[in-house]
C-alpha cells in the first residue's frame, strides 16, 4: 500500500470515526482500509479509545448537588 | 415555545452530563457544582424562549459554556492561541505499534485501554489549554456534531475541526504520558 495513501487516510481518522465525512471521501477512505494492513487497526484503535475517554470521563452528579439543584429551582419557581 | 412547569422533568435528567463536563472546564467540584446551578437557573428562566422539540441538550450545552467562558475563566479575555506545536496523526497508536509491532499490538493496546483509570483519562483532559479542551468535552464527553459545536461556541466549523483534532491529538499524547508512567507501554523516546 503506498505510504501517500495512508497518511492521507491516518490524517482524516477523527473525521471518520466521527462521522463527519462526505459520503464519497468516506467510501474512499473505506476502500483504503479494505486493501491496507496497517490502517484498520489504526482505525479500530481510535474507535475503541474515544469509548474508553468517553466512559472514564462520565461522571454522577453527587446526590446532594442534585438535592442542591432541585431547591434552587423550587425556590425559584415559589418566587416567580 | 417550551413549558416551564415541564423543565425539571425535561432538563433535570442532563444534570449529570452537565456535571461531568463542569467539572473537567473548571477543575474543582465546588465551582463545577455553582456552574451547574447556574445553568439550571438560567435555562430555568429562559424556558420560555426555549423552543420545543428542538435539541435541548445543545441548549443546555451552550448557557453551560457561555456561562463557565464569562463567569469562571480566570482571565476574563478569550484565551490566547496556544501553540501545541507538532502534532503526530494516531499518536498513541504509533507508540504503541513501535513498541509491540505486528501480531502483539492489539495486547499493547488491550493493556493500555484497560490500565487507564479515570484520574489519568480526567487529568489528561484538565491538562489541555482551554481552546482545546471544550471542543473535546463537547465531542467525547457529550457526542455533539461538529455543527453542534460550532453553534455552542460560536466559531466556524473548520475551526471546530481543527482544534478538536489538536486538542485529541495532545490528548493521546498526554495519555501516553500517564501509560508509560504507570508502567502499560514499554516506552522510548
Amino acid at each position: 500500500m503506498s505510504k501517500h495513501k495512508c497518511d492521507r487516510a491516518l490524517a482524516e481518522i477523527y473525521t471518520y470515526v466521527d462521522q463527519e465525512m462526505t459520503w464519497w471521501r468516506r467510501l474512499t477512505i473505506k476502500r483504503h482500509l479494505a486493501a491496507c494492513s496497517y490502517c484498520p487497526q489504526a482505525y479500530e484503535f481510535e474507535q475503541r479509545l474515544r469509548i474508553v475517554v468517553r466512559e472514564r470521563l462520565g461522571e454522577e452528579i453527587p446526590a446532594e448537588a442534585m438535592g442542591r439543584l432541585r431547591e434552587m429551582l423550587a425556590k425559584e419557581r415559589d418566587t416567580t | 415555545m417550551a413549558d416551564q412547569a415541564r423543565f425539571e422533568e425535561e432538563a433535570l435528567p442532563y444534570a449529570s452530563q452537565l456535571y461531568a463536563a463542569a467539572l473537567r472546564m473548571t477543575r474543582n467540584p465546588s465551582d463545577a457544582e455553582d456552574l451547574v446551578q447556574e445553568t439550571f437557573l438560567k435555562a430555568y428562566r429562559a424556558y420560555g424562549t426555549f423552543e420545543a422539540g428542538t435539541n435541548l441538550k445543545a441548549w443546555l450545552y451552550r448557557i453551560l459554556t457561555n456561562t463557565f467562558i464569562n463567569k469562571y475563566r480566570k482571565d476574563n479575555r478569550a484565551p490566547a492561541e496556544v501553540e501545541l506545536g507538532d502534532l503526530e496523526d494516531i499518536y498513541l497508536f504509533r507508540r504503541l505499534s513501535d513498541a509491540a509491532p505486528g501480531d502483539s499490538t492489539r495486547s499493547a493496546e488491550d493493556q493500555l485501554l484497560d490500565g487507564l483509570v479515570e484520574e489519568d483519562v480526567r487529568a489528561a483532559v484538565e491538562s489541555l489549554p482551554e481552546i482545546f479542551r471544550l471542543p473535546v468535552l463537547l465531542a467525547d464527553l457529550e457526542g455533539l456534531s461538529y455543527k453542534e459545536i460550532a453553534d455552542i461556541l460560536d466559531i466556524p466549523i473548520g475551526t471546530v475541526m481543527s482544534r478538536l483534532h489538536r486538542g485529541r491529538k495532545a490528548l493521546e499524547k498526554a495519555l501516553f504520558e500517564f501509560a508509560r508512567a504507570r508502567g502499560l507501554v514499554a516506552g522510548h523516546e
